[in-house]
């Protein structure tokens, strides 16, 4: 196991990018973690509480600036919790080589689709200029706010959404990861929501996802407690700095990084599966 | 009733009903959460393992409570205020949770 310091530094960082691009950071931290020689069954509730810390972080912040659409993310979460369970049944069918593949895939193909999108999708509308940011009672839609002006969206083809929500939670509970990852670019590119909305989103879902796996593990006595306190006090840090510098960065540049944080997964998990 | 003029998008969205700081109380609860899941953690770093180890322990419980209570609050709001098919998908997102406890 690394130092207490050293795993309070990957969970500050870890939940920074987590924060700023919406993915939960589990999928950074577990690998980095296997690398250090520690344990999987150790790692992944490492990797969970440092995604629970890093959406508790953040929460506050981009609750105030209307960016979570907590409507659309328990849509999405319960779905993808139906794929979870099944996706739990079907891991022991399936070789973990097929497993890193497909998952790699999912990812690989986020990525181009964040990276290579050009442009706003959603534009400024005059008439909502004096309301502020938020989610719309009773619907799929909101507002929020972009270089001043207030900017409205509405979830797009939400059958979809909620279908490929389906596979990202059977691929999350092949895995054994949150899948943050997925659900950023499923509510951003087929749901169409605004990019800085999907990954608030899918950070305060991933707080959800992190919540039953934390629970999970706990019940097997896999959590030890000194090296997840490290990991839960730096996560908290990085995932208040990441929420902060968020809300402040240009939609096309959270997409930016959002894209390069899933190739970077990508390549780690697809050339770790040869 | 919106003024919009043709083709400017505006009547593809209704007017929002909402007024400022609507989730400003779960945003100070949420908040008061940071400061003492930070408190925990340094904590327990720093005390001898009996200690460290109870307290570990209330830290991973408040991370875990803490998501949940943030879905029951807004079951309760939606539900308040006549959102319930919404209500239904968080009370699902709860009972799933809970059967994935079971499970385990």
């Amino acid at each position: 196991m690394p130092s207490i310091l050293i795993l309070g530094f990957l969970g500050t960082f870890c939940a920074f990018v987590g924060a700023i691009g919406g993915i939960g950071g589990a999928t950074l931290l577990v690998p980095v973690l296997l690398l250090c020689n520690v344990e999987p069954r150790l790692a992944a509730p490492l990797g969970m509480l440092a995604v629970a810390a890093g959406s508790l972080a953040a929460a506050s912040r981009q609750l105030n600036d209307g960016v979570v659409h907590h409507r659309l993310g328990l849509s999405v979460e319960l779905f993808a919790s139906i794929g979870t369970v099944c996706g739990a049944l079907l891991s022991a069918s399936i070789s973990e080589q097929w497993l890193a593949r497909i998952l790699g895939t999912a990812a690989l193909a986020g990525a181009i689709a964040a990276i290579v999108r050009k442009g706003l999708r959603n534009q400024p509308v005059g008439i909502f200029d004096d309301e502020p940011a938020g989610e719309w009672p009773g619907t799929l839609g909101g507002t929020y706010v972009l270089n001043d002006a207030v900017v409205p969206y509405h979830a797009q083809h939400v059958g979809y959404g909620l279908g490929i929500s389906v596979f990202t939670g059977v691929v999350s509970g092949l895995a054994g990861v949150g899948g943050g990852f997925l659900k950023t670019p499923t509510m951003s590119e087929v749901m169409k929501v605004p990019v800085k909305v999907a990954a608030a989103t899918s950070t305060f879902v991933s707080g959800i996802t992190a919540s039953t796996a934390l629970l999970i593990y706990g019940i097997q006595g896999r959590i030890e407690v000194r090296p997840a306190a490290a990991v839960v006090a730096g996560a908290l840090l990085g995932g208040f700095i990441g929420a902060r510098l968020q809300s402040g960065l240009q939609a096309s540049t959270v997409r930016k990084v959002t894209g390069s944080l899933l190739l970077v997964v990508a390549v780690i998990v697809i050339g770790g599966s040869w | 009733m919106s003024s919009a003029t043709p083709n400017s998008g505006e009547e593809r969205f209704p007017r929002p009903i909402h007024g400022p700081n609507r989730f400003f109380a779960l945003s100070v609860w949420l908040k008061r959460a940071v400061v003492l899941v930070g408190l925990l953690a340094v904590v327990t770093l720093l005390l001898p393992p009996p200690a460290a180890e109870k307290l570990g322990l209330i830290l991973v419980v408040l991370l875990i409570a803490i998501p949940l209570g943030r879905v029951i609050w807004f079951v309760q709001r939606w539900t308040r205020r006549g959102d319930l098919r919404f209500a239904a998908v968080g009370i699902a997102v709860l009972v799933v949770v809970g059967v994935g406890a079971l499970l385990a």
